[in-house]
């Protein structure tokens, strides 16, 4: 049908650029992976799985997934328990609070990162002023919490409008039938509100989880991955040996883990999230 | 008043990074200036000037690139019947999901062929893989809200698809455009692991990477970085003033069902 | 203007049954025929078809005699009025009825003189300028209908135009649909699910269920001679009995059905009368709805609203046996026999 055939025309351009843009090149990271290839000495040379092997036995990986995952949880974690209360407060509207709490997750996360860096500095940071002592970027038993602490500001702002979006799809009814049926808040708050926002928890868990996951940016700028490699999440590490030791090969090679973990954590929460509905 | 730790919270970091900005370098140390200047935006120079350029350029390409391309594509997923419509749809979500790291190297060797490494048109194209998916996300929903019925009419008043789109879909999305070419923007004037990777001439720095590789000579320029973080941040939080309905709107797209 | 004329068309969507399963229909120029049916049936899909929306999965489609296989929906010569009217949101009621006109490129003179023709023919000559978000519902109704009139087709589609309107709106507008009809001569094909006003509508009408045709015939056809028990069922309010023919005191194990105003209620014995008590009785203002206790099984007749009856009382029934409609065991097809 000529219709149809225009509805095809209409939808190419699109397909087309995500194909080249993302599409192709995840399947060239995976060839590339394959591969020996060093940019600087030229050298490009098929050798099977032989990265990924050395991978399973690079303690440096291993170090690199266990920092993402705790970062991950961490971050998230207190995202959604800051997220809550702070969406609950929006529930109240007030434009102007509305737009005072996006601020942080609009700006730019290296001018935000670089902020805090400010913020954490050990000589005249303001956190150093008011709480002495503590060397927040430079001892490796902190720094990460320095950047998780980055992060939960950042990003706090996006779970509470996805809970938000959440609390005014409720049904005001229900509260009100509850609130008849006798139930004081705190129990209108477990029985009723919790079990209703479920599927925007949910959702909030999987964007940040994922976006988490790939966390580059913030740590890029407050530590580069040190002190001692403590900060070095999958990201950070796959960036230095690609750009930095331009061992592409092996680089591609944990670039290619990397998105088999955001792969997997999306798959386990679509399935949950696929339950829900 | 439960709402001022909260906005101490957000909002003070920004405060103490203004303040900072106006601080003379020398008084660093002290515990609040004595007096304020402007001297460290004096100093930002021209470099930085580049770099503000530079991510407008960008920016606004991505922006015009996925307009252009994603609001035909959504109003084909959102009311038309073609082959490889659930895979577009669904496949955008999927790749809005990929971390960028994944396809650093692979982009780098194919922009290096094109030429087009440490170009700023090199990177736009690599934007379109977070920005596109986002704005066929949010302008398919909105086409799929508008009544089948619209569609149907526009086809027996004896227009083709693409003059139903242009003729009737299209005046009517204009919201959506706004709040996806919002987004969009802001994205990609935040947008910092490809810039870092694929330019590396100082004067094609976008924004980010002009603050991450920020550095002086013998010390960190601390008041020159604030004046620098504050010039990104002023664009950005003009935008979440005046359009924080539409951003709010477009974040929380399909957040909830119906 | 123009027949239209379906030979065996079927619409089959995958994983699911045909929606139209071999649906043969022929519709006379100016004829007003309306598609009837639960939701559901296919009457919808069949209109979307004729208009070219949609694509038959087999048979064919003609209009005027010519197979209109291929031809896009503004090459067929018709136009449609849509339940929820789809007015472009972002155009005034002139840019509304200008736009078919439009794209079919005609002369501005010619599109200004037809748009003042039908304004003036609808009344809404004065709502020229105005957006459809500032209209009335019965506004926007004729605005849609205005719309299709502009184009001079020689087929117009409805699909179920009266259902949005409240019920003192769409009894007028059902006038002036009637009026409209019989001005332009044109060949019209209703679809709507409200029996009653097919009814009133139609030269004929074509009862659709489950994508099947179940039976085409004037409104009195349908209504004294339904083809099978759905079709009885369907038209009549209250709905038709069916009860097994013995209650009714006949011969035979078929069911039967009479109509709720056929039988005749008496306070007192007769002859030739079947006894029955009274359930429940409902007024209705102009005449009384008593639900009947009759051999095990509930009926329901229509009464002069001063008819006495009280739950639990007793009556004496009596009906025209020539009334009567048997059904076949299977209870899908008549018998033509009559009592």
């Amino acid at each position: 049908m000529k219709a149809r055939s225009q509805a095809a025309l209409l939808a190419a351009p699109a397909m087309a650029i995500l194909a080249g843009v993302a599409v192709l090149p995840v399947l060239a990271a995976i060839w590339l992976s394959l591969h020996r290839s060093i940019l600087v000495f030229h050298e490009e040379r098929f050798i099977g799985i032989a990265n990924f092997r050395f991978l399973f036995s690079d303690g440096r990986f291993w170090s690199a997934l266990g920092t993402t995952a705790y970062f991950t949880a961490v971050a998230v974690a207190a995202e959604l328990l800051i997220g809550l209360p702070v969406a609950m407060l929006l529930q109240r509207g007030g434009g102007f609070f509305r737009a005072a709490i996006l601020l942080p997750w609009a700006i730019p996360t290296a001018v935000s990162a670089r902020m805090w860096a400010w913020l954490f500095n050990a000589d005249y940071g303001l956190l150093h002023r008011l709480l002495p002592g503590v060397d927040w970027l430079g001892s490796p038993r902190t720094a990460l919490h320095a950047a998780i602490l980055v992060d939960v500001w950042k990003t706090t702002p996006f779970v509470a409008l996805i809970l938000l979006a959440g609390l005014s799809a409720i049904p005001g009814d229900v509260v009100k039938a509850a609130r008849v049926d006798g139930a004081r808040p705190a129990r209108i708050f477990f029985s009723i509100t919790l079990p209703l926002l479920r599927p925007a928890i949910l959702l909030a868990l999987l964007f940040r989880s994922l976006d988490a996951f790939r966390v580059f940016d913030a740590i890029y700028v407050l530590t580069e991955g040190g002190p001692a490699n403590a900060t070095e999440t999958l990201s950070i590490y796959a960036y230095k040996t690609l750009l930095r030791s331009g061992d592409f090969g092996y680089g591609s090679a944990l670039s290619v883990a990397t998105f088999a973990c955001v792969l997997g954590i999306g798959l386990v929460f679509l399935r949950f999230l696929g339950r829900e509905r | 008043m439960k709402r001022l730790p909260v906005l101490v919270f957000f909002l003070g970091p920004l405060a103490w990074q203004v303040l900072t900005s106006f601080w003379p370098e020398p008084e660093l140390t002290r515990a609040l200036p004595h007096a304020l200047t402007v001297a460290n935006y004096a100093g930002l120079g021209t470099t930085f000037a580049r770099a503000v350029l530079n991510s407008l350029l960008v920016a606004a390409g991505t922006t015009a690139l996925c307009l252009a391309v994603g609001a035909s594509a959504a109003f084909a997923v959102a009311k038309l019947e073609f082959r490889g419509r659930s895979l577009l749809f669904g496949g955008a979500l999927a790749i809005s999901m990929f971390p960028p790291i994944a396809t650093v190297s692979p982009l780098y060797l194919v922009l290096r062929a094109a030429g087009l490494r440490d170009t700023l048109a090199g990177l736009i194209l690599p934007y379109a893989t977070f920005a596109l998916p986002l704005t066929l996300w949010l302008l398919t929903s909105f086409f799929r809200d508008l009544p089948d019925e619209l569609y149907r009419a526009a086809r027996v008043d004896g227009c083709t698809p693409w003059q139903a789109f242009v003729h009737v879909f299209l005046p009517l999305s204009w919201p959506a455009l706004a709040t996806s070419a919002i987004l969009v923007f802001i994205f990609s004037w935040n947008e910092l692991l490809y810039a870092l990777s694929f330019i590396s001439t100082p004067s094609k720095r976008t924004i980010p990477v002009a603050i991450a590789l920020f550095a002086g000579e013998h010390v960190e320029p601390w008041g020159q970085i604030a004046a620098a973080s504050v010039v990104a941040t002023v664009p950005l939080a003009f935008l979440t003033l005046f359009f924080q309905r539409r951003i709010v709107a477009g974040l929380t797209a399909g957040a909830v069902k119906e | 203007m123009a027949s239209v004329s379906l030979d065996r068309v079927r619409k089959a969507f995958p994983g699911a049954p045909d929606a139209v399963h071999e649906l043969s229909l022929e519709i006379a120029d100016g004829e007003f025929v309306s598609l009837v049916g639960p939701s559901g049936c296919g009457k919808s899909t069949t209109l979307n078809l004729i208009a070219g929306l949609d694509q038959p999965t087999s048979g064919s489609i003609r209009i005027d005699g010519k197979p209109v296989e291929g031809l896009e929906p503004g090459e067929r010569d018709i136009a449609m009025v849509f339940q929820s009217y789809a007015l472009y949101p972002h155009k005034d009621v002139r840019g509304n009825l200008a736009f078919p006109l439009e794209v079919a490129r005609l002369e501005r003179s010619e599109i200004d003189k037809r748009i003042a023709e039908t304004a003036e023919l609808l009344g809404i000559s004065k709502l020229l300028s105005r957006k459809p978000r500032e209209l009335s519902g019965g506004q926007r109704q004729r605005v849609a209908l205005g719309r299709a009139l502009v184009r001079k087709p020689r087929v117009y589609l409805l699909d179920e135009p009266l259902s949005n309107l409240d019920a003192g709106l769409r009894a007028q507008m059902r006038a002036e649909l009637r009026r409209l009809h019989q001005k332009l001569r044109a060949t019209f094909i209703y679809v709507t699910h409200d029996q009653a006003e097919a009814m009133t509508l139609s030269d004929r009408i074509a009862l659709l269920r489950a994508g099947e045709l179940q039976q085409t015939g004037t409104p009195r056809e349908i209504y004294q001679r339904p083809a099978n028990r759905f079709v009885a069922e369907f038209f009549g309010t209250p709905r038709i009995n069916v009860v097994p023919a013995r209650v009714l005191g006949l011969e035979g194990d078929d069911l039967v059905g009479i109509r709720p105003e056929q039988i005749e209620l008496l306070s007192e014995r007769a002859s030739g009368v079947l006894e029955a008590t009274v359930e429940e009785a409902e007024m209705t203002g102009a005449e009384l709805w008593v639900t009947l206790s009759l051999g095990g099984e509930s009926m329901v007749a229509r009464a002069p609203s001063d008819f006495a009856a009280h739950p639990g009382g007793r009556v004496w029934i009596r009906f025209p046996a020539d009334r009567v409609l048997r059904f076949e065991q299977s209870g899908r097809t008549l018998s033509q026999t009559r009592l």
